[in-house]
């Protein structure tokens, strides 16, 4: 399994150092640069073009296609590895944990949604992208709490964010403006109970 | 009468013609609402553009919207806007709104902003209500703009008080009035500037 991620994260010492990051930022927050091994994120974006989906659009909340989760991916997803790297980092046993994969293109988008459930939550999500996307065109997930700047997480395909959500703080995504063109951008987003 | 006749379309101040535009607003779907082309004088409208392409535009961003507005005009610099926000704000253009629309709004008690949508802005699905806002309305001071530039302002069917599909779309061409009733329903949205013109208009709330 270790060979799936960039060969810098199987260093104990570096994920320690993640952990202990992730510990003492406020509120709780990991991003990860060029996560996964370089083949096996290329292998997996490939596999995710080719995934059917369903679309979800509600006018007040959501527009985006939810799509099925290629096998590759949910092995990771469920490898000792992973939830290992989770445990270390939260300090805690991951018991249970839900996920859903997501393709956002021009027009689509997630809104906060106040009927959503406050309070502590431990969110995580992998951005895959196929060739160029620009901050400008929107498709990032950001994480906005009362009238302040949202804290936003830029969308870097191969990046992995892992957060603790804080009191009444919601999460949202971007509208994808149609500068993107034909682009699209694919996030799996997940809940760790 | 006479500060209605500086600055709206004689066609819309014949009593009779006001009566009639009730019916329309009120027969509104899939909520109250009008839009009234060459509303301004033309003199004023092509004064006003100019004034509020000088003022200052703050750019904002947010989960449902991107776009520019500049500060309540009440506070503007510019002798035009200032003129303006006082014709908004006068009784004569509350009495003007009544006729229109049959919802009785206080002279004076107004928000008026001007917005700027550039290419890729846009404002997603609410329903402006907050309490005490009675119209809405919008004065659209863009130029040439059609259908396929987006931008346009969609009213939203709803279904038990939630938005259910997109319905009317008002292109925000040059001159026309818009006005809508505030309420529970009045969900609606401005589509994505897709083109490279700007969107400018100038509106707020009446309460």
């Amino acid at each position: 399994m270790e060979n799936r991620v960039n060969g810098l994260y199987n260093y104990p010492s570096v994920i320690e150092q993640a952990a202990t990051s992730f510990r003492r930022s406020k509120p709780n927050m990991l991003f990860l640069k060029d996560f996964l091994e370089k083949d096996f994120y290329n292998k997996i974006t490939d596999e995710i073009k080719k995934v059917n989906g369903i679309e979800r659009y509600k006018l007040d909340k959501e527009k985006y296609s939810e799509l099925e989760i290629p096998n590759s991916l949910d092995d990771f997803l469920k490898s000792e590895f992973f939830i290992g790297l989770l445990q270390e980092t939260l300090g805690k046993k991951v018991n249970e944990m839900n996920y859903s994969l997501k393709k956002f293109g021009h027009g689509d988008f997630s809104l906060i949604h106040d009927d959503e459930v406050l309070g502590k939550r431990i969110d995580f999500f992998f951005t895959f992208i196929e060739g160029e996307w620009k901050q400008e065109w929107g498709g990032y997930n950001a994480y906005s709490k009362g009238d302040g700047e949202p804290l936003i997480f830029p969308a870097e395909g191969n990046s992995f964010c892992l957060i603790i959500t804080e009191g009444e703080m919601f999460d949202f995504v971007k509208y994808v403006k149609h500068f993107a063109g034909k682009n699209v951008i694919y996030k799996l987003e997940g809940r760790i109970k | 009468m006479n500060i209605l006749r500086q600055w709206i379309n004689e066609k819309y101040l014949d009593e009779e013609k006001l009566s009639d535009l009730q019916w329309k607003f009120v027969e509104g779907r899939p909520f109250e609402n009008i839009f009234l082309d060459d509303f301004l004088n033309e003199e004023k409208a092509n004064i006003l553009r100019e004034a509020l392409l000088g003022d200052e535009f703050i750019h904002k961003e947010s989960d449902l919207f991107s776009f520019s507005q500049t500060t309540d005009l009440e506070k503007s610099k510019s002798e035009i806007l200032k003129s303006f926000y006082l014709f908004v704000s006068s009784r004569e253009f509350a009495e003007f709104i009544k006729m229109l629309t049959g919802v009785h709004v206080r002279a004076g008690a107004l928000d008026l902003a001007g917005s700027l949508y550039k290419s890729g802005d846009y404002l997603l699905c609410h329903d402006d209500k907050l309490e005490d806002r009675k119209v809405a309305y919008i004065l659209y001071l863009s130029v040439n703009f059609e259908e396929e530039d987006g931008g346009s302002f969609v009213l939203i069917e709803n279904e038990n008080g939630k938005p259910s599909k997109e319905g009317k779309k008002i292109i925000p061409r040059w001159n026309r009035f818009m006005v809508f009733k505030v309420s529970d329903v009045s969900f609606h949205a401005v589509e994505e500037n897709l083109s490279d013109k700007e969107r400018l208009a100038i509106g707020g709330w009446l309460h």
